[in-house]
């Protein structure tokens, strides 16, 4: 057990000294790897093994592909889509932002993306038609979860990566009810607090009016028909899918849509450089961590201890998800999937979790931490867009955890959520 | 390698004899999961190193691909990193160049062949050439042979591989194989050929009947056709230097060791083929038996290429 | 001088990295074309994209040590006074220098080890996949040094090194 605190205590102290995390995994594992006298040639070597990988190719390519999308007006026409189809009901646009989220999580595969898109637009515009600050907040970033859920989802690939020989086809799939289960059970919410709050309803379009949106839109939300019906239909793998999602979006916004400029494209490309390096070089040095985890035998440890703690697979089950949430409060998502699912699949295996399942079931509770403070990434982009201290978003956002919560459990238990639709691939 | 003192392993048996002799530990990396015969006998390999040498060695088995890929780990061997690591032929061939035979079509007419070849003049001859790469080898693990299988349509002659799009490894051999069969070589990244299999992106893929089932590929790629055109053989690997630095009486050990360990290891492995064979046919998949001549005649061409090889062939063929 | 000289070198680089993603993309995408309307996939694809995204991976890692913009928390280092900071930034600087030194000398350790060795489909050198360490530990040396020396004699009145 002293591995444990020797390794994740030095990690603790760099990353709160403000040594970038990726530079804290590296540095630790150097300094472990020394006093255990663990070939640091093998730390290097794994750093350009974790990188040089083919799952992880999708990542670049999902990442250019939202760049796209949203420098390319498509977040746009999504939520114009989004109100023709929910913008009437009573909380209209609270509605339609999650609406927008659902189908944005179908293109993109960041949470963060969709804050900073979609929330940017429709917060504003809920705060001019009376919607609370906090309520506004607490809709966009809780149904910006979607995205890591709903395929494609970078965070889907890091947990292939880490655990190793998993299908990306398969794990998205497994996604995408349990993506469209939280988008419901968010919209419900979402509804009833509209109700009791008495927010208005959103306006109503004519009929010319509509067709003309969803035409508009539906060249946007085909992105995700091609991503999931590539996929299904075996004309691609999940890897190539990103490809094309990134080749589509770039053709419709230069020849459709008409809003792509040569300097545009420069700053695409520049700034996905940009969000790609910070998750390059975690990839690397974790690959290192997770190195000097293996060698240190410290999953066999991890799961030992659970095992004195509890023998029965629910238990063991519901510890794992507590864990995650109270991590997930404090870390970064991809980061913990990178470092946490070697440690904790070996356990969910042991208690009767399918690896592909786990992946869902880590990657959703891993989701509510985007909206916890003390680091919660999309609640951090959120509460700057409306201008809200954090602290008091957290009261209206207390209703959204408690429904987010219930999302794991139900997927949890019942399997065949996550495992229906992989099943029918065949 | 790493020396260190553990006082754990010495507690045990020979508690007795009072002096503390220093452990040697070596470390052994192996990508297959625990249930694997492979990894079975790389722990009963550990397990007859650490009785015979009193505990003075110690190898632990690092399983599961813990300590990285294939390719890594012989990167890794090689430059003094790891100490151990059991591979298959395939990749060490890019290194050791005359091992590369093993890997070539058909060139074993049964397995009886194979293992007079490989335990034989021929086979110890190839081990003498790690040396020059910095590692030692101390014989040839079963791994099984590979066949083809399709999801839809079944491979029952050579005709039948037209046009199919097979995954396999990016090795010249396997893609030069496919291609002299018709078929069309397709690159993909192991994890994704079962999805891969199932929506289509593939027609079929190739390896041995314990992958075939472990892998689940048999869910989707039902038909599996016994033409058996590899049979490349597993070794464990080991750092020469450290090699080198062991005493005589270990390196003995060690050697008796994995020789006690290879011959339970293709027992095993020979009885789990045949019992996933037997699996998978309950679990409904089909297994053809083909023309196997009809397919050596066809891969042929490919020794051309290989001139290289050409007088050890000719010495593999002249024990069959 | 020596910030200028970055700077060029960087902009050159952000070009090499804007090439090398849009070629990633291009032969992923070929290549679906390829099997799926030609039957006819390149071998070589996957394995030539992974080393570019190699490439690609540890030079933006470099770049972006030079602006300071790698993830990290901040909720504590953003409470500590004006001296601290700037002792806890010359300490960052100065271990993530030591840190790309080693990657500079193990990368060249790896690059001696797989000489003569070719990657399986495409045949490159594997040297190649090692080669990105010892730029990238290159790049970051300089990078770390630059900002120690502004943190130490801050005479241009830019701080480098800063966060963002
Ligand atoms: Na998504
Ligand atoms: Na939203």
């Amino acid at each position: 057990m002293t591995e444990i605190f020797i390794l994740f205590g030095l990690l603790f102290l760099f990353m709160f000294l403000g040594i970038p995390i990726a530079f804290s995994l590296g540095i630790t594992s150097v300094i472990v790897a020394i006093y255990y006298e663990i070939p640091l040639l093998l730390l290097f070597q794994n750093m350009v093994s974790g990188i040089n990988n083919f799952t992880f190719l999708a990542v670049p390519f999902f990442i250019l592909a939202a760049q796209i999308m949203t420098d390319g007006e498509i977040s746009d026409k999504i939520m114009k889509f989004a109100s023709v189809i929910v913008g009437k009901i009573r909380g209209g646009t609270a509605m339609v932002n999650v609406t927008s989220s659902m189908f944005f999580g179908g293109v993109s595969g960041s949470s963060v993306a969709d804050v900073s898109s979609i929330g940017s637009m429709l917060i504003p515009a809920m705060k001019k038609q009376g919607y609370d600050k906090d309520y506004s907040v607490a809709v966009t970033v809780t149904s910006s979860t979607q995205g890591v859920i709903i395929p494609p989802s970078q965070n889907m690939i890091y947990y292939a990566i880490a655990a190793g020989g998993i299908s990306i086809s398969e794990l998205f799939l497994a996604g995408f009810l349990p993506g469209i289960m939280l988008g419901i059970a968010l919209m419900i919410v979402t509804y009833l607090l509209a109700v009791k709050r008495k927010y208005p309803k959103g306006r109503g379009y004519t009929l010319k009016e509509s067709l003309h949106i969803i035409k508009e839109a539906s060249l946007g939300i085909l992105t995700a028909v091609i991503i999931i019906g590539g996929i299904i239909f075996g004309i691609f793998t999940a890897t190539e899918s990103a490809a094309v999602a990134a080749v589509y979006a770039l053709l419709i916004t230069t020849f459709i849509y008409k809003n792509m400029t040569f300097k545009k494209i420069k700053k695409i490309l520049y700034s996905s450089s940009k969000t790609l390096g910070m998750i390059v070089a975690i990839i690397a040095t974790s690959s290192a961590f997770g190195y000097v985890m293996a060698y240190l035998r410290i999953p066999t440890m991890v799961s030992n201890f659970f095992l004195t703690i509890s023998e029965n697979p629910i238990v063991i089950t519901l510890l794992i998800i507590l864990l995650l949430l109270v991590l997930g409060m404090f870390m970064d998502m991809g980061v913990l999937i990178l470092l946490l699912t070697p440690i904790l699949l070996p356990v969910a295996t042991m208690a009767g979790i399918d690896p592909i399942h786990f992946g869902v079931i880590m990657v959703l509770t891993l989701g509510i931490g985007l909206c916890t403070p003390p680091v919660g990434t999309s609640l951090f982009v959120g509460c700057a867009i409306a201008g809200l201290p954090i602290e008091k978003s957290i009261k209206a956002l207390l209703p959204f955890y408690l429904v987010m919560v219930l999302v794991v459990l139900l997927v949890t238990f019942i399997p065949s959520i996550a495992l229906w639709i992989p099943s029918l691939a065949n | 390698s790493s020396s260190e003192e553990t006082g754990n392993t010495s507690d045990e048996g020979n508690s007795d004899q009072g002096e503390k002799a220093e452990t040697v530990v070596l470390r052994l990396a192996e990508n297959q999961p625990d249930n694997n015969p492979v990894t079975i006998a790389m722990y009963e390999f550990a397990d007859l190193v650490e009785e015979k040498t009193n505990g003075e060695v110690k190898i632990e088995v690092y399983a599961n691909g813990q300590l990285g890929e294939e390719t890594a780990n012989i990167d890794q061997v090689q430059a003094g990193a790891l100490d151990m690591a059991r591979v298959n032929s395939v990749p060490v061939a890019q290194i050791v160049d005359e091992i590369g035979v093993f890997t070539t079509p058909f060139i074993f007419a049964d397995q009886e062949h194979k293992y007079r070849v490989l335990d034989g003049e021929i086979g110890e001859e190839v081990l003498a050439k790690f040396e020059d790469h910095g590692m030692v080898s101390f014989g040839y693990l079963e791994a099984g042979t590979r066949n083809f299988y399709t999801t839809d349509k079944p491979i029952e002659s050579v005709e039948d591989m037209k046009g199919l799009r097979i995954r396999v490894q990016p090795s010249d051999i396997s893609v030069k194989m496919v291609q002299l069969l018709g078929a069309v070589p397709t690159p993909m990244d192991y994890g994704e050929v079962f999805t891969a299999l199932q929506t289509g992106v593939i027609d079929g893929a190739e390896n041995d009947f314990v992958s075939y089932y472990t892998s689940g590929h048999f869910e989707a790629a039902p038909h599996y056709t016994l033409n058996g055109h590899l049979s490349p053989p597993a070794l464990v690997i080991m750092n020469k230097q450290t090699w080198d630095g062991l005493s005589e009486e270990h390196q003995l050990a060690i050697k008796e060791s994995a020789a006690i360990a290879i011959e339970a290891q293709r027992e095993s492995m020979n009885e789990m083929q045949e019992e996933f064979r037997k699996e998978v046919e309950e679990a409904g998949s089909v297994i053809y038996e083909v023309d196997v001549e009809e397919f050596q005649e066809a891969i042929n061409p490919i020794f051309d290429e290989m001139p290289q090889y050409e007088e050890l062939i000719e010495r593999i063929r002249a024990l069959q | 001088m020596i910030n200028k000289k970055l700077d060029q070198m960087t902009t050159v680089l952000n070009w090499f990295l804007g090439i090398i993603l849009t070629l990633m993309l291009l032969i992923t995408f070929i290549q679906v074309v390829l099997r799926y309307v030609f039957n006819s996939p390149l071998i070589w694809a996957d394995e030539v994209t992974l080393v570019m995204l190699t490439w690609y991976g540890y030079i933006i890692i470099a770049i972006l040590v030079k602006e300071g913009k790698h993830i990290s928390l901040e909720f504590l280092y953003s409470r500590f006074n004006q001296m601290t900071k700037k002792g806890l930034d010359l300490l960052r600087n100065i271990l993530i220098l030591g840190f790309a030194i080693l990657m500079v000398y193990f990368g060249s350790e790896m690059v001696i080890n797989t000489q003569g060795r070719h990657l399986p489909a495409s045949h490159l050198p594997r040297s190649l996949l090692y080669f990105p360490l010892i730029i990238s530990g290159l790049l970051i040396s300089f990078y770390t040094i630059n900002h120690v020396i502004t943190l130490l004699f801050p005479r241009t009145g830019r701080e480098a090194g800063d966060r963002r």
